[in-house]
């Protein structure tokens, strides 16, 4: 071997050793998985999870798996054929049907039998009784699937998630604070880091909110346990550990990958609902009726379709 | 909750304007200005990644001080300690019974009921005082403390308080103006819509900001006892402000840090909100600087050449709040708005039962 081949030897073999040992100390870094190689939080060892992300799921429209349906609002069909969309939907055609979905819970949801009537019930009043409809605010985790981006703004000490949708938001504690003692619809978040995952306890929580416009519901003995593990620098694996001992008989678990989102400017843009629904919640209400009619005209598939609004009020006092 | 301020109105700065109190204010003048530009304190707690640390529960107090300086106090910018101590006594005086400085309602009334619950939330003449810079008006620029109106920013300021959508607008109006919403709808009731705060979020009694602060992104929740809540994001970049036509309650805002200070760029503001008698033409530039442990001033600048002859500035100092007893809470007004229909509905009631008496009283 000439000195320059001896050379280039050597420097393999020096490499090759180095970069074993640069594997092995990377697989005995960390105690179970080899870390991935996520963003860290500047000067810290946390992981930074700041940034906007959005589930790319139909969770929102049932968290169990489900068929497409062909409305959130349906009337039975005609003899042999499937359920058609309600009046007070048909006007929006394919635009107002349900999506097929997979679903994100872990086996089937554990219902105590009294609730599986409840959640049907719900499901078959899901237009009217559906919180999301009246733009109220949608708990934890419901506000994580919805349609909608999210941010997350990571400090040291507290991370702060705003949601698109509505006015909804919190702050995860990773510090000591005194919880309220008051529920409210977002709860109290008191979060941790185990390893790289970023887990939540959330508490505090009200009985009013839905996990999604299917009727799937809980009580206020709602207690969830959240999992942000980082598994790129682009995607999150989210998992909600759901506990309520007064509507199901265990625990039980969903589970979805969280995108983030990839435009050069990704940002959180308002929408405040609130004005959006003050026509359904208090047109009732108004001195002069506002929306009286509506009418389309399909051409000749479809003809025109004329819906009529009538307003009156109710003895119910049941809502939330 | 919505309603809980409905009886307090203006009560704080009618006092100190409508009060004979300039003999208070015949002290020597006070040189103490505080001078912003501070940088690179070593009080000042950092992020890891070098930045002023402005994560926390920022309050202005229970304050009492006027945004618009009062003719009393001409030509005066600050006050001294002891014209501090007098106002604040003044102040308590007049509150402290509960009345917020009227005439007590009649025991057990649903009135004198109300004015507790409002006294107790407002904190009116208990544990208000001026505001820590001592200052005689929020307003900093001008040097004269008043608000430089346009003819048509007076005008709008006059709508904003005929619709009570913005407190401080009526008190611009000059006083108390009743029956001054309508119960047609629920858009002639401002007040009581829960649309959400809009920025900026001037507020001055029982408000808060929570804002928590990443690399490239500052997320701030305002939390307001009246008109609920908001969460607004900053981002942290030199991206372009969205298309003039995209008009939001919140503005679309873009920030950097200048020096220890966060300066933020907002413009793409609704028509609607008609803060201070805004137009929709108006542009915020917002400074916050940690100026010490506890004290993070927020100044604003306000450029609107529809409504201000000039741009202006507001100075509110915000102090630091308890961590650990994290007292800022979610509003859920929209969510617990039983006041809109109750409103409403009653408004129908009462003209059926108008109808139904001049039927009757027909030959």
């Amino acid at each position: 071997m000439s000195r320059s081949q001896k050379r280039i030897v050597v420097a393999l073999l020096v490499g090759t050793v180095v970069s074993l040992l640069l594997f092995a100390g990377s697989s005995t870094s960390s105690s179970q998985t080899v870390r991935s190689p996520i963003t860290r939080l500047e000067g810290t060892d946390k992981p930074n999870l700041e940034g906007v992300w959005q589930a790319l799921n139909t969770a929102n429209y049932n968290i169990e798996a489900h068929e497409w349906g062909a409305s959130l609002a349906t009337h039975p069909g005609a003899p042999g054929g499937s359920p058609v969309p309600a009046a007070a939907v048909l006007a929006l055609g394919a635009i107002g049907g349900v999506p097929p979905g997979e679903g994100v819970v872990e086996g089937e949801l554990p219902y105590q039998p009294w609730a599986v009537k409840q959640k049907q019930e719900n499901l078959a009043n899901a237009l009217t009784r559906d919180p999301e409809v009246r733009c109220f605010l949608p708990g934890v985790p419901r506000a994580t699937y919805m349609p909608y981006p999210f941010q997350i703004i990571q400090s040291v000490n507290k991370i702060m998630i705003v949601y698109g949708y509505s006015n909804a938001g919190r702050t995860i504690h990773l510090d000591s604070v005194e919880a309220s003692g008051v529920e409210s619809w977002m709860g109290h978040s008191v979060g941790k880091w185990e390893g790289d995952a970023l887990v939540v306890d959330v508490t505090q929580l009200k009985e009013a909110t839905w996990f999604d416009r299917a009727g799937n519901f809980h009580s206020d003995a709602l207690h969830v346990v959240e999992r942000y593990t980082p598994i790129t620098p682009y995607h999150l694996m989210y998992e909600a550990t759901i506990e309520d001992p007064k509507v199901f008989t265990r625990p039980w678990k969903m589970k979805m990958p969280l995108y983030r989102r990839m435009e050069e400017t990704p940002r959180f843009m308002e929408y405040r609902c609130v004005e959006t629904v003050e026509e359904l919640l208090y047109g009732h209400l108004r001195k002069e009726q506002l929306v009286r009619r509506w009418e389309g005209d399909y051409g000749r598939r479809g003809g025109i379709l004329i819906l009529e609004v009538t307003r009156k009020p109710t003895a119910r006092q049941d809502e939330p | 909750m919505c309603n809980r301020w409905f009886t307090r109105l203006v009560i704080p700065v009618g006092l100190l304007v409508g009060a004979p109190l300039s003999t208070l204010w015949s002290g020597t003048g006070v040189s103490a200005q505080r001078n912003a530009a501070d940088r690179n304190r070593r009080d000042v707690p950092r992020t890891p990644w070098g930045v002023p640390d402005i994560t926390g529960i920022w309050g202005l107090g229970y304050v009492f001080t006027p945004i618009e300086r009062p003719d009393e106090f001409k030509g005066k910018e600050f006050l001294t300690d002891q014209e501090v101590r007098a106002l604040e006594k003044a102040q308590r005086e007049r509150g402290g019974d509960g009345t917020g400085g009227r005439a007590r309602a009649q025991r057990g009334s649903v009135a004198d009921v109300d004015g507790a619950y409002n006294q107790a939330f407002s904190q009116a003449g208990q544990h208000e005082r001026v505001v820590r810079t001592k200052r005689t008006s929020l307003v900093i620029d001008p040097p004269d403390g008043r608000i430089p109106y346009t003819p048509e920013g007076r005008r709008r300021t006059r709508l904003a308080a005929f619709l009570g959508g913005d407190e401080d607008s009526e008190q611009q109006a000059g006083g108390v103006v009743t029956q001054r919403t309508t119960a047609d709808g629920p858009e002639g009731r401002p007040a009581d819509r829960c649309i959400g705060v809009v920025v900026p979020f001037v507020k001055r009694a029982g408000t808060f900001h929570r804002i928590v602060q990443s690399r490239h992104s500052v997320g701030i929740f305002m939390e307001d006892g009246l008109k609920g809540t908001a969460y607004r994001v900053i981002p942290l970049d030199s991206r372009p402000h969205l298309p003039s036509h995209m008009r939001l309650w919140l503005g679309d805002s873009v920030g950097r840090w200048e020096g220890d200070t966060l300066v933020v760029d907002t413009t793409n503001f609704t028509d609607k909100s008609m803060f201070m008698g805004a137009s929709d033409k108006l542009h915020l530039v917002e400074r916050f600087t940690r100026e010490g442990p506890d004290l993070l001033m927020y100044r604003i600048t306000l450029t609107d050449p529809v409504s201000y002859a000039r741009p202006w500035t507001l100075e509110l100092p915000m102090t630091l709040g308890d961590n650990k007893k994290n007292q800022i809470y979610e509003g859920a007004c929209h969510e617990g708005n039983y006041s809109m229909a109750t409103i409403l509905g009653g408004a129908r009631l009462l003209e059926r039962e108008g109808a139904a008496f001049r039927e009757k009283q027909r030959p």
